[in-house]
């Protein structure tokens, strides 16, 4: 199946070498925008499968690429958005995911959304994983900004501390958006070991099972955010 | 007055003092003659007295009385001359005093001191009657008014002469005996010296009386600054030509010892004049006095109502004003703001102009009187000067210090806005660039089926990573990303999840806050929790940020072991000097193992024109 994909980046250099990249691939990108409104146009008119899009974007460049991604989510729920940026920032993943009215209408917000470092485009398989993902509905969290939120020190307790070794392994590659499948095949893990390490996190942060990945990561990610504690899940 | 001519007045004083003392004659004749009696000129006072047996002798205390009285005027003129610039006052009150102690020759047996101490008997009166005149300078101005001294001279010299010229008073001494020698004598003739002793009687009263209501007048007429410097010498000379009239009177009219008694109320009446004399000078010296006073308010106070109050009351002028120059309209402008004439010669009011470096910068106006004081004037026009060049000064001063406020504003705005410029270029350049790269050797990494190639490829993109990895480090630390994209709230949280010790941010914005602002307050904020990190040891951070419509105020507290302080090349002094650019300060609390506080006040203005933290620039409203 040939992936169809819509990038968007100011910079001509990065849209070419990311297009490059990616027919290389074997993927068919159907349209290079410099801008945001160029790329909701190309993709209302061509509904690839995924959009690869730079956060700092023409006029302000500052976050325009987090409103473009909402509103191609919005209107194509079908087309994943792979945000890209120079900095991977908590707000700002927050925002992508859990933006206007997610938060109310359940934990849907990361679903078909990526937020990754640029330089990730470098670790071709990992970022092509990422990608399909995106595209398959799934969810990509840059590993930089899932290990700073798990590492993060707490009042009263070092982060993950009451969490194993694996279970925090497993937490950090579960925040990061991969499938069990994923996580067993990376860790060398029985997936039936994977889903026990993953229960007993939920156990232990004290937030409800949940069956979808795209969730999980959202769920996972607000508790860890919020400064963990043994807080419920909204 | 200078030492020499100190001394000089005083060596005269004190040989006429002891010539005076040496001529008396203490025998027991000398000391009961009617005729040597001091201060008596009045022949027909004489010939009364010299009817009363039982009227007192000369004596030890008349003598010292006298001394004192002569002293006294003598002393106070020399302090008089001393003290003021114009000698004249002082000059006339030891003319006084010497012409007062040789009247005492007339105690001597001599005929010569005898006669020369009866012409003098009351010639110390013309030079005071001319110090009230002329006072407080001395100096007799009208051409009437010379005439009249002259007059006052020639007429008691005249008097004296008449009348003893038909008088020999050791025909006329009914009760004991005179052996006085009178050389002014043409023919004795009782019936002449009565008429003479009448009209001069007469004309003395007069002339007391007239000066009196001459006084009287000019006091009335005066302004308060003339009335002040007149006002104890007015009464000492109401007091004085009161005595003068009533010992007139007296001699003639009483009987027995109480013409003995209205003659020693000369001594303390005579006295008064020059105690009243030290009493004007310790008056014009509390004016001085006050000056240095008002030198020292000058310091504290803008130019304003208050100062000329403080002028006023200084040279008791209620009257005296502070005009302005306006430059802008050539003239002066008083404390209404009106423009204003400098007064006319002779219309009662003086003014002067202030001057600083050959323009005008003031006027004073006042009472012409107050042109008899010139060393207070002068002393008032320093010290008004002084004042308006101060507040020149501080004018001058405030707006420099406006200047390198908001130059240093502009600097620090400057170098944030090249930070910015800065960051932004490290993104869209560099960072594209080496993205770009790595994206590059990606591919060509997976075009390669060599092994060896590969793993270089592999290599050179892992070094490519870290230095990605320095140069967002770098670009973070020259501008904060998340400060453009997340405000100061979304940049906090940021630093504080990138913090190893744990870390709360709470931020409460009451209005937006100016980029300057925020960045000043977020790198304090990084440059605090950088420095708890490394040195503190603490366990926890708590970041506030609390912004007003008109200032933020950040506060960051950990719970380590304190003792910090801003060093002079610490990262703290550059934050201090970066809050105070804004107008702002940081302060460090730090006791030793007890935590420490950093709290940065950051002032700002929703208009950006205005500088905040200044004073008022519109202040001290001038008179």
């Amino acid at each position: 199946m040939t992936l169809r994909v819509a990038i968007a980046d100011d910079s001509a250099l990065l849209r070419r070498g990311l297009a490059a990249l990616l027919e290389a691939e074997g993927m068919t990108v159907v349209c290079e925008a410099g801008d945001a409104g160029e790329l909701l146009s190309c993709v209302d008119r061509e509904r690839p499968d995924a959009a690869v899009v730079d956060i700092r974007m023409p006029p302000g460049y500052a976050s325009e690429g987090i409103e473009a991604a909402r509103e191609i989510r919005r209107r194509h729920p079908d087309t994943g958005v792979l945000l890209l940026s120079q900095y991977v920032e908590t707000e700002n993943a927050m925002s992508l995911f859990a933006g206007d009215g997610a938060a109310s209408s359940g934990l849907d917000g990361a679903k078909g959304l990526g937020y990754l470092l640029k330089e990730r485009v470098s670790d071709v398989d990992d970022f092509l994983d990422a990608l399909r993902r995106v595209a398959a509905g799934g969810t990509a969290v840059d590993p930089d900004l899932v290990s700073r939120l798990v590492s993060r020190p707490q009042e009263g307790r070092q982060g993950g501390e009451d969490l194993s070794t694996r279970e925090r392994e497993v937490l950090e590659l579960m925040a990061e958006g991969r499938t069990n499948q994923a996580i067993s095949r990376c860790l060398f893990l029985g997936e039936r070991t994977v889903e026990a390490h993953i229960r007993s996190i939920f156990v232990k942060f004290n937030l409800r099972p949940e069956p979808e990945d795209h969730r999980r990561v959202l769920a996972v990610l607000s508790y860890l955010r919020s400064g963990g504690g043994h807080r419920a899940a909204h | 007055m200078t030492p020499r001519q100190s001394a000089l007045v005083l060596a005269v004083t004190a040989g006429l003092a002891a010539v005076v003392l040496l001529a008396v004659d203490w025998s027991p004749i000398a000391m009961q003659d009617p005729a040597r009696t001091l201060g008596l000129l009045n022949a027909q006072g004489v010939v009364h007295l010299g009817g009363i047996a039982d009227r007192a002798l000369f004596g030890i205390l008349e003598v010292a009385m006298f001394l004192a009285v002569g002293l006294g005027l003598v002393l106070s003129g020399v302090a008089a001359w001393r003290s003021r610039p114009n000698a004249r006052p002082g000059f006339l009150l030891i003319l006084a005093g010497w012409l007062w102690l040789a009247a005492g020759l007339r105690r001597s047996s001599d005929p010569l001191a005898f006669t020369i101490g009866v012409t003098l008997t009351l010639m110390y009166q013309p030079p005071l009657l001319q110090l009230a005149l002329s006072f407080p300078t001395g100096i007799l101005k009208t051409r009437l008014q010379r005439v009249a001294v002259g007059f006052f001279f020639s007429l008691w010299l005249a008097i004296a002469v008449a009348n003893w010229a038909f008088f020999d008073p050791r025909l006329h001494v009914a009760a004991g005996e005179s052996t006085s020698q009178n050389l002014l004598l043409l023919w004795d003739d009782p019936g002449l010296t009565t008429g003479i002793g009448n009209v001069a009687r007469v004309l003395q009263i007069g002339v007391g009386m007239a000066i009196v209501v001459l006084l009287a007048v000019r006091w009335h007429a005066g302004t308060p600054a003339y009335r002040s410097a007149f006002l104890p010498l007015g009464f000492a000379l109401v007091l004085k030509t009161g005595a003068t009239i009533w010992v007139a009177v007296a001699v003639v009219q009483f009987s027995g010892p109480q013409v003995s008694e209205a003659l020693l109320w000369q001594y303390p009446a005579t006295a008064v004049v020059p105690l009243a004399v030290l009493l004007g000078l310790w008056r014009y010296r509390f004016a001085r006095g006050s000056l240095s006073e008002l030198m020292v308010e000058i310091g504290a106070v803008p130019l304003s109502e208050r100062l000329t109050e403080a002028l006023r009351k200084t040279v008791r002028d209620p009257s005296l004003e502070l005009w302005q120059w306006s430059p802008q309209q050539p003239g002066f402008v008083d404390g209404d703001g009106r423009f204003r004439e400098l007064p006319e010669e002779h219309s009662g009011r003086a003014a002067m102009v202030l001057e600083r470096k050959g323009r005008p910068v003031g006027a004073l106006v006042f009472d012409q009187a107050l042109r008899e004081q010139p060393a207070l004037l002068e002393a008032v026009r320093s010290a008004t000067s002084l004042t308006l060049d101060n507040r020149n000064m501080e004018q001058q001063l405030r707006e420099q210090l406006i200047d390198v406020r908001r130059s240093r504003e502009r600097i620090v705005t400057a170098g944030d806005a090249r930070r910015r410029q800065l960051e932004r270029d490290l993104h869209d350049g560099a960072q594209q660039r080496l993205v770009a790269v790595a994206m590059e050797l990606a591919r060509a990494r997976r075009l390669t089926a060599d092994a060896d190639v590969r793993e270089l490829i592999g290599h050179a993109a892992g070094e490519l990573n870290t230095a990605l990895r320095e140069l967002r480090e770098l670009a973070r630390g020259v501008y904060p990303p998340s400060l453009r994209e997340r405000g100061l709230a979304g940049s906090l949280t940021a630093l504080a999840e990138r913090t190893t010790v744990p870390m709360d941010v709470q931020v409460e914005l009451a209005a937006p806050v100016p980029p300057a602002v925020e960045l000043a307050a977020y790198f304090i904020c990084a440059e605090a929790v950088t420095n708890t990190a490394k040195h503190a040891g603490a366990t926890m951070i708590h970041a506030r940020a609390t912004g007003t419509a008109d200032r933020l105020t950040v506060a960051v507290t950990d719970d380590g072991r304190g003792g910090a302080a801003p060093g002079p090349d610490g990262g703290l002094m550059g934050l201090a000097d970066r809050a105070a650019a804004l107008g702002g300060t940081l302060d460090v609390v730090s006791p030793p193992g007890r935590g420490t506080t950093i709290t940065a006040v950051l002032p700002f203005s929703p208009d950006p024109a205005a500088v905040p933290g200044l004073p008022g620039e519109e202040e001290g409203a001038t008179t």
